[in-house]
């Protein structure tokens, strides 16, 4: 019955490497044939999830693992291939297969004729082989691999329209910040390796038995503290937690499908499926426990805040999850790993279903006005009871603008790496000029453009010099 | 001192009143698109249309950065399919002025001829470089020349092979063509071009993101929870107040780019300046005289133009705002973008680290723009192809004279790649109308002479039913008379003559149920049968009952606590909608049709139509509730009369208005009924089919000459051009006596309907294999209720003709969805009145609703709204594309992609006389003929004699078809075939 895991992971795999292959040796597949390929990949294993399933609960099994043996050993270190489904991992797949066949069969209509249809299509079933790896993962190693898959295909999907500006700088902007915080998974699972020797969840967690919920960290508080944190940064990333939750929003420049797939459903949801996964560890230091708390909190108040003030569909859609992600950091930092659990399922169906809804928001808001009378309750009142008007204006701007936090990321973060490359630059100009006066041949290699620039600089320079001289 | 003040006074308000006109002309070229929940079509270039077509849509191209007409590969490629015919290109460059280029040798004409078909190949800066590197194009001359063109190329004595000919021509060509000499760049019209120029940053990516989201929040109508504050004082005021707060509230950080930005608005707010003196003091800091003022706020604008069209638009009706009128203005739209646009350029010259005022500065970083060497080769390449098109070698380059060749480049020059697509676009229109007026032709001359002289009435027919002039109802009304063909149709323009205010059951306000031009002076409200009152009750009570739930689940989900509880309480059961709405759609929509029909009572309803005779009433303003009876009798003759129905009706006689309904499609309006001013007819066609019933307005109408004979009866009816579901309204008020007769008008509906589907579905690939008319009508039913169907229905995609004239001259043909048909019978308009009515009214609507479509196809991206699938619907007026763009208006790609852009070829029938001194009674209908922006062409109503209008006068046309195929019904001729269609005489024994 293992073997059930390995058709869930690997198939979305397969069909996404054969729709690759065809497309580059430059077959076309019809879209019917496409369609029809996914549609019975996530049959397939939607009836192997729910087949494995029955037969867990008739055995009473809590656990069932695929071992593959090791990808490969260095010295101490060995990468095991190992599969795992448990009460923490079955609802989620379950919810991962469900999802990428529904968004599967709204995309073949949906798509329908756009240039990019194959090229979704292949996304789409390397995003279901990557979501599914992360979440049967039996170590953090395997949960690196379907995490960075997830994420690779979310950039691409964000990007999607690639002959338009906006998409791309969006996804390139979304990208840089899941790598900035992958930095934190990256560290934290290196540590894990140095401190316990190994990142196998069993061995981490469960050596004396059981299966998650249950276990305990063998770790000392502060590698533990340390790990955790780092985690946690992993995590935020892809949760959208601030300050990190600029690029939700942008993240809505692709297809409502991939929008519902990924910032509604199951990507989002990713970071604290890590928390989740790591709770033992998380929980045994007050520290990220209190941090995994407090970012929850201030995401969901920040969440909730800006969602208020977004007048179109897809972004206000975004910042709701935004708000119920940091309420599931919350229950997590509490140890509700149950609640946290049913709250990212429940949650995640919710909001596809929204996105996939919202280009109804008129159709909808019209019959709804209507039937009320022709009179919706005000919104917003509350607001205007409890907080002075200054402050609640103080507070619109601060939602319009998003916490400024990409203001601040930029000004603080991205501005001071410029400045300094800029200045890196200025060293190496003038230490390469040394050189060259050095050198018997000197040849100022200069782009073209470059030198149009300082060609026209410096006539504004000499324009300038001639209207001080007349000004004199 | 005080005189001095007063002095300044005026001349200031001069100054903003110059402003304030600059402004308003700017404001001419924004996007005119309403909200979207009302989409209305009209000419994409409404501005340009007091010019010729040809002319406005270069001037237009020139200014949006747009196309004007298809691309030359795409005409060549209609070329292929045999959709443009080398003798439509011939003919159209005979309308040309000819001339001699090289005396005897060479004519304008044949250079044109050649340089269209095989035609010159693209050469670019861009290009050039890749064509000679990568595709060998000195290697060979082309593939496609006629063997002696070859011949003569390869007659130059000096030739030795092949290879050598192209590469000597190409020498003698790039030795004969001289170097183009520097042209000065056009000096920046926006600050912000000069310094985009001068440091490769572009201010406008720093403005607009802020901008749009501003801008999106004010005009918002219900979407967002937290409305913006203090927006009931106009957009200017709200923001200045929201970014210009002092004291404590004001520690903020600012967005990149935009330092300073508070500070700016502080100051303003300090000085009280009106937005009308930020604007004039900016325009003069950077020394943009008033000769330049509207060119500079016009690009300014149309940098970002659908939001500030939507507020200039608001400012000019705010009643078109569906939920929360604005106090909108362009001036203040126009304030904020300058002021930031100040901030940003300001804070980019100090970044790069320039010195001076930028102000002053950025009008003189216009460098020479040196012409490249492949703009040179590009040029070569060019006269290159022409030449061998010619059958030109090297040596006869060399030995033109001076002046030979001169002229040579000069035409080569003047006739450029917009007058080769224009002569394209004419010869495409020119096959247009061939094809679809031989047929037409063949098929008039073919009708029964027995039958001349009289209207469309000749023996009492079984059911005479009136659609929409809409082209969709064209398939429709066929089908309905290939499966009845004692069923006689008719097309009215869809509101039926009754232009109202109409408020129905289930609405909370009333509407306007007419064309956008007319005003309606009535109002008509549903109201609930005495005896079904308590039913409403429960109705009403239920629907509140479920807005209430569905707004606050709506809303709950969004928000914290709500939001929590209810995801991890219900969430999951979320699953269940989410998979039955995917996977099975049409079944959850029958599911939630049952819903509704199980809760809700459906009470009898009855109209308030009756108005006692008050003339004085008209004083007040308001709405007149009902129409008297001689209001009636003239909106029931306005319909009738037109058509020819004055006589010999039928038993029963159905008017069926129309809609569209569709699901997640955010430009669901936009199929709806333009008559009705992009909303659903139905209750137009209910109004209409109760007044004609009335006793009174019967008697009154005979005095008139139209007479209604006792036992006919009207009934209305909605048809449904998305889901193609017909109903029929007010069934239980039809007289025991003609029973039989409605049952009978049921079924062929039923039957029509399913044909209908057929047709459509041919269109659909996704409707894939052949489908039977029953399955058929289950498919669209199903498109209508997808959640992923981006193309619930093709719209008007396939308009091209309108046709107005008695159906006999078009009925038994197979149009292909492609003709507004509007009836009229000339031989009772000796005056022509009813046909300027005619014209006035639908002229406009057919012709906007096909320039449109033109300009949405040709030029998507630009003039229409680009792909639907990353559309976001906004503050429930607009789509932007993703989470910030500027509002996206045109049609989408969805909607167009099978359309032919041609313009509309208007066919009435009449005589041209009668038909342009009809049409020129309105001064748009002129405009719109003389200008070219639709084709006129009449049809004789007594022998059928076909004449089209060119240059100001009519001339007749001849061509008919040897034998036009005939196929017994239109399924044996369309089944299978998924593209373009010719006409061609279907369902034998319909022809009258």
């Amino acid at each position: 019955m293992e073997y059930l895991i390995g058709i869930i992971v690997f198939l979305p795999g397969l069909v996404s490497l054969l729709l690759g292959a065809f497309w580059l040796l430059g077959i076309e597949l019809s879209e019917r044939m496409v369609a029809r390929l996914t549609g019975l990949c996530y049959l397939i294993s939607t009836g192997s999830i729910l087949i494995l399933l029955g037969m867990m609960l008739q055995t009473g099994q809590n656990e069932v693992r695929l071992s593959l043996g090791n990808w490969f050993e260095a010295g101490e270190y060995h990468f095991p291939l190992l599969l795992v489904i448990d009460r923490l991992s079955m609802p989620l797949v379950m919810l991962s297969t469900v999802l990428v066949g529904v968004i599967g069969a709204f995309s073949v209509r949906y798509l329908h004729r756009d240039p990019g249809y194959h090229r979704f299509f292949i996304l789409l079933n390397i995003f279901g082989f990557g979501i599914t790896l992360l979440f049967t993962a039996g170590s953090f190693d395997m949960i690196i691999g379907g995490w960075e898959l997830v994420g690779l295909t979310s950039v691409l999907l964000i990007g999607f329209f690639q002959y338009r500006d906006e998409p791309v700088r969006s996804a390139i902007r979304v990208f840089l910040t899941y790598r900035v915080c992958d930095i934190g998974l990256l560290t934290g699972v290196a540590l894990l390796h140095h401190y316990a020797g190994t990142a196998i969840f069993t061995q981490l967690f469960n050596a004396t038995g059981g299966t998650w919920p249950q276990g305990g960290s063998t770790l000392g508080n502060g590698a533990a503290t340390l790990v955790g944190l780092l985690l946690l940064l992993g995590a935020m990333g892809k949760a959208a937690q601030i300050p990190f939750s600029g690029w939700l929003p942008r993240a809505m420049e692709g297809p409502t499908p991939s929008s519902a797939i990924f910032y509604g459903a199951l990507s989002v949801h990713a970071g604290a499926y890590l928390l989740l996964r790591a709770q033992p560890l998380i929980g045994s230091s007050k520290v990220v426990t209190g941090a995994v708390i407090v970012v929850g909190l201030l995401t969901a108040i920040h969440g909730t805040m800006v969602g208020r003030a977004c007048a179109d569909a897809k972004t206000a859609i975004g910042y709701a999850a935004m708000a119920q992600l940091g309420i599931i950091f919350v229950e997590i930092g509490f140890g509700l790993q149950w609640i946290a659990l049913l709250h990212i399922t429940g949650h995640a169906v919710v909001r596809t279903l929204q996105f996939l809804r919202a280009p109804s928001m008129l159709h909808d808001h019209h019959r709804i006005h209507a039937a009320a009378g022709g009179h919706l309750g005000e919104t917003g009142n509350h607001f205007e009871l409890i907080i002075p008007r200054r402050l609640r204006s103080w507070l619109y701007r601060l939602a319009i603008e998003q916490g400024h936090h990409d203001t601040l990321i930029e000004r603080l973060g991205i501005g001071p790496i410029i400045r300094l490359a800029a200045f890196l630059t200025k060293v190496e100009a003038r230490w390469t000029a040394i050189i060259i006066a050095q050198a018997p041949n000197p040849a100022a290699p200069l782009s073209s453009r470059n030198s149009l620039r300082s060609m026209k600089r410096f006539q504004i320079d000499s324009i300038n010099r001639t209207m001080e001289r007349a000004d004199v | 001192m005080s005189r001095l003040n007063h002095d300044q006074v005026t001349v200031d308000a001069t100054a903003e009143e110059r402003l304030e006109r600059a402004i308003g002309h700017a404001a001419h070229l924004l996007p005119a698109q309403g909200p979207i929940g009302v989409f209305i079509h009209h000419n994409t270039l409404h501005a340009f249309q007091h010019l010729p077509f040809e002319q406005a849509v270069v001037e237009a191209a020139e200014r949006f950065g747009a196309m004007p007409f298809l691309s030359e590969e795409r005409y060549r490629d209609e070329v292929r399919r045999g959709r443009i015919r080398i003798e439509d290109i011939e003919a159209v460059l005979a309308r040309e002025t000819d001339e001699e280029i090289w005396p005897r040798t060479l004519t304008r004409r044949e250079l044109r001829r050649a340089l269209i078909w095989p035609g010159l190949r693209q050469f670019s800066a861009s290009n050039i470089e890749w064509m000679i590197e990568e595709e060998g194009l000195l290697d060979h001359l082309r593939e496609d020349l006629s063997p002696s063109v070859r011949e003569a190329i390869l007659a130059d004595g000096a030739v030795k092979n092949r290879k050598q000919a192209a590469r000597g021509l190409f020498a003698a060509c790039f030795r004969r063509t001289p170097e183009p000499a520097g042209t000065d760049r056009q000096a920046p019209v926006r600050p912000r071009d000069g310094i985009l120029d001068l440091t490769g940053v572009d201010a406008d990516r720093i403005v607009h993101p802020l901008m749009i989201r501003l801008a999106a929040l004010f005009l918002d109508q219900g979407q967002a929870y937290w409305p913006m504050p203090g927006r009931e004082n106009g957009l200017y005021a709200a923001i200045r107040d929201l970014y210009g707060q002092s004291d404590l509230f004001a520690v903020m950080p600012e967005r990149v780019g935009l330092d300073g930005l508070q500070q700016r608005f502080r100051e303003q707010s300090d000085t009280k300046m009106d937005p009308r003196e930020i604007i004039l003091a900016i325009i003069s800091s950077y020394g943009i005289g008033e000769a330049e003022w509207e060119s500079f706020i016009t690009a300014e604008l149309l940098a970002l133009p659908g939001w500030p069209g939507l507020i200039h638009l608001l400012e000019q009706d705010p009643g078109l705002a569906p939920h929360e009128p604005l106090p909108c203005s362009l001036i203040d739209f126009l304030a904020i973008r300058l002021t930031m646009m100040d901030v940003a350029l300001g804070n980019i010259w100090k970044d790069s680290g320039c010195s001076g005022d930028h102000r002053h500065l950025w009008r003189q970083i216009s460098a020479m723009s040196r012409p490249t060497e492949s703009t040179h080769l590009a040029s070569v390449a060019n006269l290159f192809d022409a030449a061998q098109l010619l059958g030109l070698s090297a040596g006869q380059i060399n030995s033109l004279s001076e002046s030979e060749f001169y002229r040579l480049r000069n035409e080569l020059e003047s006739f450029n790649e917009y007058e080769r697509r224009r002569i394209f676009h004419l010869a495409y229109e020119r096959r247009h109308e061939i094809e679809f007026l031989a047929p037409l032709n063949t098929h008039r001359q073919s009708i029964k002479p027995e039958a001349k002289g009289s209207g469309d009435v000749s023996e009492r027919a079984r059911a005479q039913v009136f659609f929409c002039i809409d082209e969709r109802e064209e398939s429709m009304r066929r089908a309905l008379e290939e499966v009845a063909p004692d069923v006689e149709t008719f097309g009215a323009a869809g509101f039926f003559g009754v232009a109202v205010n109409y408020r129905g059951l289930d609405d909370a306000h009333g509407v306007a149920l007419c064309p956008v031009v007319v005003t309606p002076q009535h109002a008509v409200i549903e109201r609930v049968a005495e005896r079904d009152q308590h039913l409403d009750q429960k109705r009403q009570q239920r629907r509140k009952l479920w807005a209430d739930l569905a707004h606050n689940s709506f809303i709950g989900s969004r928000t914290l606590v709500r939001g929590w509880i209810g995801t991890t309480g219900l969430g999951l059961l979320s699953i269940f909608p989410l998979i039955s709405r995917v996977l099975a759609p049409r079944q959850s929509g029958l599911l939630y049709q049952w819903l509704s029909n199980r809760f809700l009572p459906d009470p009898r309803t009855e109209l308030t139509l009756m108005r006692e005779e008050q003339p004085d009433s008209h004083g007040t303003g308001d709405l007149l509730l009902g129409f008297t009876t001689t209001e009636k009798a003239a909106r029931v003759a306005s319909v009738l009369r037109p058509a020819g129905l004055t006589r010999n009706m039928s038993r029963v006689i159905v008017i069926l208005g129309h809609g569209s309904t569709s699901l997640n499609n955010p430009h669901e309006s936009a199929h709806d009924c333009g008559a009705c001013g992009g909303r659903r007819g139905g209750p137009n066609a209910r109004l209409f089919a109760a007044m004609a019933n009335h006793h009174e307005v019967r008697l009154e109408l005979k005095e008139t000459g139209i007479e209604i004979p006792e036992d006919t009866w009207f009934v209305g009816g909605y048809h449904d051009t998305c889901n193609d579901d017909v109903i029929l309204f007010d069934e239980h008020a039809i007289p025991a006596s003609h029973r039989e007769d409605l049952l009978f008008i049921r079924t062929v509906l039923d039957a029509a309907r399913a044909g209908n589907a057929l047709e459509r579905s041919r269109r659909f690939e996704a409707a894939w294999a052949d489908k039977s008319p029953a399955s058929a009508l289950r498919h669209v039913q199903e498109r209508a209720e997808h959640l992923a169907e981006p193309r619930p229905e093709y719209g008007h995609a396939t308009n091209a003709v309108a046709i107005v004239g008695r159906r006999r001259i078009s009925r038994g043909l197979f149009l292909d969805r492609r003709a507004f048909l509007i009836s009229y019978d000339a031989t009772i308009d000796p005056e022509g009145n009813s046909l300027a009515a005619i014209l006035g009214a639908a002229g406009p609507v057919c012709a906007g609703i096909n320039l449109e479509y033109y300009f949405s196809y040709v030029d998507n991206e630009r003039y229409g709204c680009g792909t639907k699938l990353p559309h976001n619907v906004t503050g429930l007026v607009g789509v932007m594309n993703g989470p910030s763009s500027d509002l996206r208006t045109g049609l989408p790609w969805q909607m167009v992609e099978i359309h032919e852009p041609v313009r509309l070829l208007l066919i009435v029938e009449n005589s041209p006389a009668m038909v342009l001194q009809s049409a020129f009674r309105s001064d748009v209908v002129r405009e719109l003929i003389e200008n070219r922006w639709i084709r006129l062409a009449t049809i004789d109503p007594d022998d059928g004699q076909i004449h089209i209008y060119r240059g100001g006068q009519f001339e007749p046309f001849t061509e008919s078809v040897e034998s036009l195929p005939e196929y017994a019904s239109s399924p044996d001729w369309f089944s299978g075939e998924l593209d373009y269609l010719p006409i061609v005489r279907v369902g034998a024994g319909i022809t009258g």
